[in-house]
């Protein structure tokens, strides 16, 4: 049997070994969070080597941006790596940004073509195309951001030329949406099966042309009331929009005038159109855009009105 | 009908229980009691939505069934209050039509017919800013026949410190479609120290029968003394209005001098 004092002494003797314990287990932590901040140091220190590299004679940086892209280092520090490469005025660093996208994977393949359209260097943008042929989805992605990046318009009009699908259309289209690049948009108009995409596209590039055409010939209600509220977009002449409003006794158009003209906050257009209205149910729809619009021009005739009567 | 599991109360067949007190309620659990309803109250039982279709149903207490004038009971001139008791302090209350069907799965104690003013004053207390159930014993109080709550409505719209406490007053204070009620609307729409308050006051004017609403709607609208965003609440609401009476206001106050410039 175990004495109380043989008792405290084991029981002295643990507590001594579990406060060395946690003694130990501290100075470890610490020792770790002293290596990390170490490390996170060198690090910084290699970053702003490398992007120092930026003013250095090409030739000698070109050394350098190769050994730290084939060398063990952080995917970031590679990524710095290849920003100074395509702000380096030789032609061996645009290949290396090129064979870095060919041959590497994951988000260092994404940032070399990036990269690229940074650069926007004619050969190495010219070789994009084979990723993008070759490329999965998000590859397929970055080229257009990279063509994007360097306005490239008719490389991203061969893709939707040539989309083998639709979402691989849209991509490109969305991207000439983007570019405002209106002219090879409207070379596309000929695939009427995408043409709700191309509306919303035209709407980007702010080719009020197209919309107002499509507005007022297409067969497909539905893409009209999509090209008139791709015209409130645009901000379009809210008279052209009321004079469609007035043509109609369709719903859905003038539904989607409403819409433009809300979305382009033309609130004396949609207060005309109250004011010409004979329909009850009609000037309710009117009446309800005006207040979601918070029209200072339905405001300024009440507190007129108002004023006027006293 | 009993159900497996659960006790169901046809409070249609409760028995009175003359001059019965709510001053000690009893055990924790659930508890009702029918009392005379104000004019106008509204018939409340359970109901469900799909697909925009309402349908009856019987009301779980324990699962905080949506409810409300969907329902399909009848009004008859009372309402059934329900209030379950956790610790001796009310925890959830619900005011029923009497021959809405009802589950729960504890028994409910029913304490048949009790005076309106006494069930108020049981419900008055239960109006403070700690209290879990102050909506709903002001919905309750809403629905009980008799001056005294509607003027703890008033007063409570006016006076109660916290503003949801006032703005929720203010809304039953319209439900009840009084007369008391537009004066005291317009003047928390007027003065409600709180902006939240000024707007649900406006909400509130919403909620009267169509043509009081369209005329209060259209004041505040008219009333250029008072701040913009309130009266753009009236015009909202207005707007919102099916009333044709409500149309025409706007349309005579937009009609101002129509050049056509566009």
């Amino acid at each position: 049997m175990i004495n109380k004092l043989a008792l405290a002494c084991l029981l002295l003797a643990f507590g001594s070994a579990a406060l060395a314990q946690t003694e130990d287990e501290a100075a470890m932590r610490q020792a770790a969070q002293d290596r990390d901040a170490a490390a996170e140091e060198s690090e910084q220190l290699k970053i702003a080597a490398v992007e120092a590299l930026i003013s250095a004679p090409p030739e000698r940086a070109l050394a350098i941006l190769t050994k730290v892209l084939e060398g063990e280092g952080s995917d970031e520090l590679k990524e710095r790596a290849l920003f100074v490469l395509s702000q380096t005025e030789l032609p061996e660093a645009q290949d290396i940004l090129v064979q870095t996208a060919m041959d590497s994977d994951g988000p260092l393949r994404l940032e070399a073509i990036r990269m690229i359209g940074i650069g926007g260097e004619a050969d190495a943008l010219a070789r994009l195309g084979e990723l993008y042929a070759n490329g999965d989805a998000e590859t397929k992605e970055a080229v257009l951001e990279a063509y994007l990046i360097a306005d490239e318009t008719e490389a991203v009009y061969r893709i939707a030329a040539n989309a083998q699908n639709a979402e691989e259309f849209e991509e490109a289209v969305e991207t000439l949406g983007a570019m405002g690049a209106v002219d090879e948009l409207r070379a596309l108009r000929n695939r009427t099966d995408m043409a709700g995409i191309l509306i919303e596209a035209y709407a980007v590039a702010d080719d009020t042309e197209s919309l107002r055409e499509l507005a007022l010939n297409s067969n497909d209600p539905e893409l009209r009331a999509k090209a008139i509220e791709g015209l409130g977009i645009t901000g379009a002449d809210p008279a052209m929009l009321m004079d469609i409003y007035r043509n109609t006794d369709e719903p859905e158009i003038r539904e989607a005038v409403r819409e433009a003209l809300l979305i382009s906050d033309s609130d004396e257009a949609v207060l005309q159109l109250f004011r010409e209205s004979r329909d009850s149910a009609e000037k309710r729809e009117l009446l309800e855009t005006l207040v979601i619009m918070d029209s200072d021009a339905a405001w300024e005739v009440i507190d007129s009105t108002l004023e006027n009567e006293e | 009908m009993m159900r497996a599991g659960f006790v169901v109360l046809l409070t249609a067949l409760a028995t009175s229980v003359a001059a019965a007190s709510l001053d000690a309620l009893g055990p924790d659990g659930w508890h009702t009691w029918r009392v005379p309803a104000a004019e106008g109250a509204p018939a409340w039982c359970c109901f469900s939505w799909n697909d925009g279709a309402v349908t009856s149903r019987v009301c779980n207490l324990d699962r905080h069934s949506s409810y409300g004038g969907c329902g399909g009971a009848e009004p008859n001139g009372f309402v059934q209050v329900y209030a379950k008791l956790e610790g001796g302090q009310p925890v959830e209350l619900r005011v029923l039509a009497p021959g809405c069907p009802v589950e729960s799965e504890t028994e409910i104690a029913d304490l048949g017919d009790i005076e309106a003013d006494a069930s108020f004053n049981w419900l008055r207390r239960l109006v403070r800013p700690d209290s879990r159930v102050s909506e709903d014993a002001l919905a309750a109080i809403a629905m009980h026949r008799g001056d005294p709550p509607l003027q703890f409505l008033i007063d409570t719209a006016q006076d109660a410190e916290e503003g949801d406490i006032r703005e929720t007053a203010l809304f039953w204070l319209a439900q009840t479609g009084s007369r008391e009620s537009e004066p005291t609307i317009m003047r928390a729409i007027a003065s409600d120290p709180e902006h939240e308050v000024r707007e649900g006051a406006v909400f509130a004017l919403s909620q009267l029968p169509e043509d009081r609403a369209v005329d209060a709607l259209t004041a505040v609208l008219r009333n250029r003394a008072l701040d913009r965003e309130v009266r753009e609440e009236a015009l909202f609401w207005l707007a919102q209005s099916e009333s044709d009476r409500a149309l025409a206001v706007l349309e005579q106050l937009l009609a101002g001098e129509n050049d056509g410039s566009i």
